[in-house]
């Protein structure tokens, strides 16, 4: 009979032997605690309903079909998600370019003076206004980033992960994750502000 | 000392992040005197609350979750046979 799963489950070294056993209430347990997790990081990752829900699946068939290489080095949810990663980039091919990926920074250089401080400040704003009027566009500011910043932004802020596991689930330095978080927040800001939110 | 710019690149690489207790008061010691940098925190913080709300739960979620569950274990069954 199952054990009940909880948040430890997924820690015990025998639940890796289970998946590669390929036992049922393994991967039903996995399903259960990660497909709101997936779905959810999925749409946040641009995603329309009807796709995310298609990659969930996909992710899972993905899961299940390289089970016998789940060694439990890593934690289950960031093998997952590695997968969700692959899927999105394969569902999002030749909608987003990352051509222009880093004119983000020399917007961001644009912005101070040579002693550091800012030339061009971020818009004095209501911060009332400016948290309310952002819904309205985050999704279309979301939009043009490329798929390796949006996933680490959303696996940051959405799923609250520790920057080690966001660096092997996307399978970049610490550095590297450093730059894509940069580049997210300060494109959002950039494009939210180009909108004339909290004007 | 730490100036807007580096104060703006902490921020947005390393936002929600513990930094060690000396730099963290470093930053607040700027953003106590800094109201350009502390708009730009807010607004920082702002868009990180925007992307949980727009991948927060939506009605249905739950059908919609069991539904997914059923689906996969159904169309990925576990093979009887992995004697080899």
């Amino acid at each position: 009979m199952a054990k009940p799963p909880g948040p430890d489950m997924f820690n015990d070294p025998g639940f890796a032997v289970r998946i590669r056993a390929r036992d049922p209430d393994a991967f039903r347990a996995v399903a259960r605690a990660y497909i709101t997790h997936i779905l959810r990081a999925a749409r946040g990752a641009g995603l329309n309903d009807d796709r995310a829900q298609d990659v969930v699946q996909e992710v899972f068939k993905t899961f299940i079909e390289t089970a016998e290489r789940f060694e439990g080095r890593s934690h289950v949810r960031t093998w997952l998600f590695g997968i969700l990663y692959h899927k999105i980039s394969e569902a999002r091919r030749g909608v987003t370019k990352d051509a222009r990926a880093d004119d983000i920074d020399e917007v961001m250089e644009s912005r101070f003076d040579e002693r550091g401080m800012w030339s061009r400040p971020p818009a004095q704003a209501d911060h009332g206004t400016w948290n309310k009027e952002i819904t309205a566009h985050i999704e279309d500011c979301m939009e043009p980033l490329p798929d390796n910043q949006r996933l680490a932004f959303v696996l940051r802020e959405v799923e609250g992960m520790e920057s080690e596991e966001i660096c092997n689930t996307l399978d970049v330095t610490r550095t590297n994750l450093g730059v894509l978080l940069y580049r997210a927040r300060n494109s959002l800001r950039e494009c939210l502000e180009m909108k004339g939110v909290g004007r | 000392m730490l100036n807007c710019k580096d104060v703006h690149r902490i921020v947005a690489e390393d936002l929600g992040q513990n930094p060690g207790f000396l730099r963290r008061m470093e930053i607040r010691f700027h953003l106590f005197m800094c109201v350009k940098c502390r708009s730009y925190v807010a607004q920082m913080f702002a868009i990180g609350e925007s992307i949980r709300t727009l991948c927060s739960p939506r009605p249905g979620d739950d059908a919609t979750a069991d539904r997914l569950e059923r689906e996969i274990m159904a169309c990925c069954p576990p093979s009887p046979d992995q004697s080899d």
